[in-house]
């Protein structure tokens, strides 16, 4: 007689992983996507942050989804919920910790939708360094209260009084911040597959981030 | 030039899923495994709701390790962060709600070490019931303040002090709760593939107890 079930392994939560490869322990870092999903662009940035030797994570926050339709994406980050993008992170934060390839050391990287993910982990959980590419503050603001580790703020021109005012709301929590405002970039400026990709922003960007990362992480 | 990295898709939560193949609109069951792991007796569990009606999933909440013997179980029972358990069965939760054939209703059952699992679970995150098959209170205690799911509790008489104690904690608290003791059985007596514990009685009298309390609660 015919089953009337089906039955199968599962992934609850899934990622995309790049580290050295060379055997040895490596300082881990999240990197949270923007609002398209884990996209070949947000993998070759994982794989970027392992040639400079991190062992690096991505976790899939859209569950599978993926798309290049503004509409579409404005859909998926409208409707993710934030506290599972959160314990999504923390699941890959878990899986970074638990690697023998780990030293112990966590950094948490986003960009756009991610870069408001990123600072939502860093309120919430004991990171090392974490970092905001043009990202959305948390509300409320008092979650910041809970903030452990050093942020960096990359932003564009643009979104200059989003930067100021994530910069005041940490500092009058005594929180330390690296804010960086580039001239004549838009929100998105790293994405060099991306429609706003500002070469010069992105290269002086990633000089710093990685310095930031050195110092931290 | 040969590139000095590895790449690699990977699995961060992960666990095993059995559904109805018929297309239509499912509640959803959550099953939490004893101290040995996502091991083939959780895996047949999982199906067995799946007949009944359910999308059944069993999270892998030791992350791909598995024994069956006592002592690792118990030291991977003692070690594992029952944060980090508690938000790859909400991780599991998500996936089951989300799924097309979800009908919105949500269970957690779990047995020894997966049944303290599935209450402290349901004090984190509100289920429409929460099973416990011999399994333990959370710890602090006081978890149990934030519980909105009604629970059903199942236990060998071997161990009748943690079931008057599971169901004093919840009185005291005014919590609706159902708890059983089984009369000659002991702790696993549902595992039927563990004939030294195994009890055919309790454990079928069991069974119909909880897809009762599941049909109550829908």
């Amino acid at each position: 007689m015919p089953d009337t079930i089906i039955s199968q392994d599962v992934d609850l939560v899934g990622g995309y992983m790049a580290r050295p490869m060379a055997e040895g322990k490596y300082p881990a870092i999240v990197i949270i996507q923007e609002w398209w999903g884990l996209d070949e662009h947000i993998r070759d940035v994982t794989r970027r942050f392992a040639r400079e030797g991190y062992i690096a994570l991505a976790p899939d926050l859209y569950h599978g989804e993926i798309t290049n339709d503004p509409q579409q994406a404005g859909k998926f980050a409208g409707s993710l919920d934030r506290s599972r993008a959160v314990r999504d992170t923390q699941a890959a934060m878990n899986y970074l910790k638990d690697s023998e390839y780990s030293n112990g050391k966590m950094g948490v990287i986003g960009y756009c939708l991610g870069g408001g993910v990123s600072l939502l982990t860093a309120c919430s959980d004991s990171i090392d360094a974490g970092i905001v590419y043009y990202g959305g503050l948390p509300n409320p603001l008092d979650l910041l209260d809970n903030i452990q580790a050093p942020i960096l703020a990359v932003y564009g021109e643009d979104e200059g009084e989003k930067a100021n005012e994530l910069e005041k709301e940490l500092q009058a929590r005594n929180k330390s911040v690296d804010k960086h405002i580039y001239a004549g970039a838009g929100h998105g400026f790293f994405n060099d597959t991306g429609g706003n990709h500002n070469a010069d922003a992105a290269a002086d960007a990633w000089t710093k981030t990685l310095a930031f990362l050195k110092t931290n992480v | 030039m040969p590139d000095t990295i590895v790449t690699e898709d990977v699995h961060l939560v992960s666990g095993y899923m059995a559904r109805p193949i018929e297309n239509g609109s499912y509640p959803s069951i959550i099953i939490l495994q004893e101290w040995w792991g996502l091991d083939e007796h959780i895996r047949d569990v999982t199906r067995r709701f799946a007949r009944e009606g359910y999308l059944a999933l069993a999270p892998d909440l030791y992350h791909g390790s598995i024994t069956d013997d006592p002592e690792q179980a118990r030291s991977m029972s003692s070690g594992l962060d029952r944060s980090r358990a508690t938000r790859d069965v909400i991780s599991g939760i998500d996936h089951l709600l989300n799924h097309d054939m979800s009908n919105g209703k949500i269970y957690t059952i779990g047995y020894c070490m997966g049944g303290g699992i599935s209450i402290l679970v349901a004090c984190n995150r509100k289920v429409n019931g929460a099973i416990v098959y011999y399994g333990g209170l959370p710890n602090p205690e006081d978890q149990l303040d934030n519980l909105q799911s009604p629970v059903l509790g199942i236990f060998g008489s071997d161990e009748t002090d943690r079931a008057t104690s599971l169901e004093n904690a919840l009185k005291a608290r005014g919590k609706e709760s159902d708890i059983h003791i089984y009369e000659g059985a002991q702790h696993a007596f549902f595992n039927d593939s563990w004939e030294e514990r195994y009890d055919s009685e309790a454990s079928s009298d069991s069974w119909v107890k909880v897809l009762n309390f599941l049909n109550k609660n829908s």
